[in-house]
């Protein structure tokens, strides 16, 4: 019997690391049959497919290093700083020739960044900008999202709205995105008299809590008329919830919606005119990380933080031809 | 109050209180009183209910009664289930968050196929639910299985699923996130024409259903048998972990019906992202029902009291707009509370503070 529980038990614990690794499983097979002078890449990725925005980074990273002809060793936290952490050590230990490091929170990567430098991997932050300092990373490839939410401000001070009631939709708590977009509208809303008057986190970025705090605010009778929500998804959440209680929304409506990350549906609700303002927050990492790698290579030395281009699409601006462009 | 009319009268009131005191869901139904009480005072509109209508015109329920009712319709459904695992197994089944996810990837992929944007249904969405039942089935077999036969702890047990569950969910729906058609969202949202959001009408059904279950099968007394006592139940004639299983496979069917709420709600599912953390507040309802967490007796309208009082405070901390950050703290403040007076020892102390009669019993502690 004990034989039994402890084989079944060492199935289960197989089965539940293929499920665990089961994206990143092709890649790793692949190694072996690597030539040696292949440059490998280690990626710590966040999630395997939280969103369509992550699904478009992740593509842009295989098919710009698979393009460059560089081995890809992607892991995925899942949701699970902890783990990010140790499958980035984990990583070190196997020398991979540089360190990409997409991180689910933005503390706690002194000790990774660290024996990356011990060990002279080169260590690049991608996405979302970490908490090190400078000494400690090679480079960054990294969304300024302060700047993401210092457009959308700018964006509404243009707007005039008279007296603004915005509610703050947050992502995760804690991830660089959430910080940086959060402060940029805290600021903004100090500097230009416009009151907050809801400001929470949704845990994952999620619509169905945005829709349940946006119809619990409409249902205590809070007024507002700016939404200003971290991502497309939560903004969906909210116009739902308007939907419902039959507030009006979008170009025409009584409520501005604030997106960001522009998603290629969501470019289509700004150009149906329901989102009012999407920011973008251009996923293509791969390529600019496969020249920056090559400059390493090459000895140059590279500009330590770059941030990505990103534009903002507005739905008074927006055309069909920019929706078709977009690919993910 | 109490002391006043304690002094006032004689043992009557005094035992009339007692009583009341005692009674098991008195300390629930006390909370979620208090809860919105504390609500009416800050918003004195707190409990009004108003009829509007929503951008399509179709007369809906607005307030945050409603929006508690309906938010609560998968935390009840899953701490029904949960508690009659409590009960029969002695543990919690901390898996049903990532289980979620699993019987929404499977709803969302029955009915979205490999698109992404489908403009209608691939599948009719009874057959939807019904594979999604049975998705959140299979997962509860699985569970029961380690737990009764393999005589695995349950939190143990279903740690596995709670690791992997979620990843699962994400490959049954072929690592997209597509999005269903419209009509998918009336079983999550409002049926047109029809005031009363659905899920609230789905828990009503669900509550119903358990109730007469419980009352015309031998469901709850074989349950509490076992939860007791294992040994003696099966000199008894029962089969334990017949019965354990049993209770494993109908959380699973509760599951299913979360995840077929939950993903029509907004006609999409992250199976990373769905129910985060409802694991803990599912136990804790049963908890706050008054429930012992190490099986026996079990209270079902105490777990779903206690779910609807998790609800009403996830609400509250919305509605006063409290710090992002300190959200958890006051959370874990208010259920302290809760918890720390409904521990056996203040029980007792209250007891013999109203009353000199016999000392408390039937906290459903008895088993050793």
């Amino acid at each position: 019997m004990k034989k039994l529980i402890s084989s079944v038990l060492v199935l289960m614990l197989v089965l539940g690391l293929v499920a665990c690794g089961g994206n990143s499983a092709g890649s790793e097979d692949s190694e072996a049959s690597a030539e040696p002078s292949a440059i490998t890449v280690g990626v710590v990725q966040t999630n395997a497919n939280e969103s369509d925005w992550r699904t478009a980074n992740t593509k842009s990273f295989n098919e710009a290093f698979s393009a460059a002809g560089y081995e890809t060793k992607m892991v995925f936290g899942e949701g699970d700083h902890a783990k990010q952490i140790s499958q980035a050590q984990q990583l070190i230990q196997e020398e991979v020739d540089y360190l990409v490091v997409l991180g689910l929170q933005s503390a706690g990567w002194e000790d990774v960044a660290k024996s990356a430098q011990e060990a002279g991997i080169p260590f690049i932050m991608a996405d979302r900008k970490l908490d090190l300092s400078e000494d400690l990373y090679t480079a960054m490839v990294c969304s300024d999202f302060e700047a993401e939410g210092k457009k959308a401000v700018d964006w509404l001070k243009a707007q005039a709205i008279d007296d603004c009631k915005i509610v703050v939709l947050g992502g995760d708590t804690g991830s660089s995105a959430q910080l940086g977009r959060s402060k940029a509208i805290e600021d903004g809303a100090s500097a230009n008299g416009w009151d907050i008057v809801f400001n929470q986190n949704m845990k994952g970025w999620d619509e169905t809590l945005a829709k349940q705090a946006v119809a619990d605010l409409i249902a205590s009778g809070k007024e507002f008329n700016v939404v200003y929500a971290e991502n497309d998804n939560m903004a969906r959440g909210a116009c739902d919830a308007m939907d419902a209680a039959g507030i009006t929304y979008g170009k025409d409506g009584d409520v501005t919606v604030i997106a960001f990350d522009a998603n290629k549906w969501a470019l289509e609700k700004v150009l149906a005119g329901e989102f009012n303002l999407d920011v973008e927050c251009n996923p293509l990492h791969g390529p600019r990380i496969v020249k920056l790698i090559n400059s390493l290579e090459a000895g140059e030395t590279v500009e330590k933080n770059a941030y990505v281009d990103e534009e903002m699409f507005d739905c008074d601006t927006i055309t069909q031809a920019i929706v078709d462009a977009r690919t993910y | 109050m109490s002391r006043n009319n304690n002094n006032l009268n004689s043992n009557r009131s005094a035992l009339v209180l007692k009583e009341l005191i005692r009674h098991r869901l008195f300390i629930p139904i006390a909370f979620l009183a208090f809860l919105l009480l504390i609500n009416v005072f800050i918003n004195p509109g707190f409990l009004g209910v108003s009829l509007g209508r929503d951008s399509s015109g179709n007369p809906v329920l607005i307030g945050n009664l409603i929006n508690i009712l309906n938010n609560a319709a998968e935390l009840v459904i899953l701490a029904i289930g949960m508690t009659l695992v409590t009960a029969s197994s002695r543990g919690q089944d901390i898996s049903v968050g990532a289980t979620v996810a699993i019987a929404g990837g499977v709803i969302m992929r029955v009915l979205c196929g490999n698109e992404t944007q489908p403009t209608e249904l691939h599948a009719p969405i009874i057959v939807a639910l019904l594979l999604g039942c049975l998705a959140g089935m299979a997962c509860g077999a699985f569970n029961g299985i380690l737990v009764s036969k393999f005589n695995i702890q349950p939190m143990v047990a279903t740690l596995i699923l709670f690791t992997a569950g979620r990843s699962i969910g994400s490959m049954a729906m072929g690592g997209l996130k597509p999005k269903a058609a419209a009509e998918f969202g009336y079983y999550g949202n409002f049926i047109p024409g029809f005031p009363i959001p659905t899920p609230i009408l789905i828990t009503i059904v669900v509550v119903a259903v358990t109730f007469l279950a419980l009352k015309i099968t031998n469901l709850s007394l074989y349950t509490r048998a076992v939860g007791i006592n294992d040994k003696s139940s099966s000199l008894n004639g029962l089969n334990p972990a017949l019965i354990k299983f049993l209770t494993f496979v109908i959380l699973g069917l509760c599951v299913g019906i979360a995840g077929f709420v939950q993903a029509s709600r907004v006609q999409t599912v992250n199976p990373y992202t769905i129910v985060p953390g409802i694991e803990m507040d599912v136990i804790l309802a049963v908890a706050l029902g008054g429930n012992s967490l190490s099986g026996g007796k079990f209270n079902m309208t105490g777990s779903i009291i206690g779910a609807y009082t998790i609800q009403t405070l996830t609400s509250m901390l919305t509605t006063l707009n409290v710090n992002t950050n300190a959200v958890p703290v006051f959370k874990a403040v208010i259920i302290i509370m809760l918890v720390v007076i409904q521990s056996p020892i203040v029980k007792s102390f209250l007891g013999n503070k109203f009353t000199v009669l016999k000392s408390t019993v039937g906290d459903g502690k008895e088993r050793g």
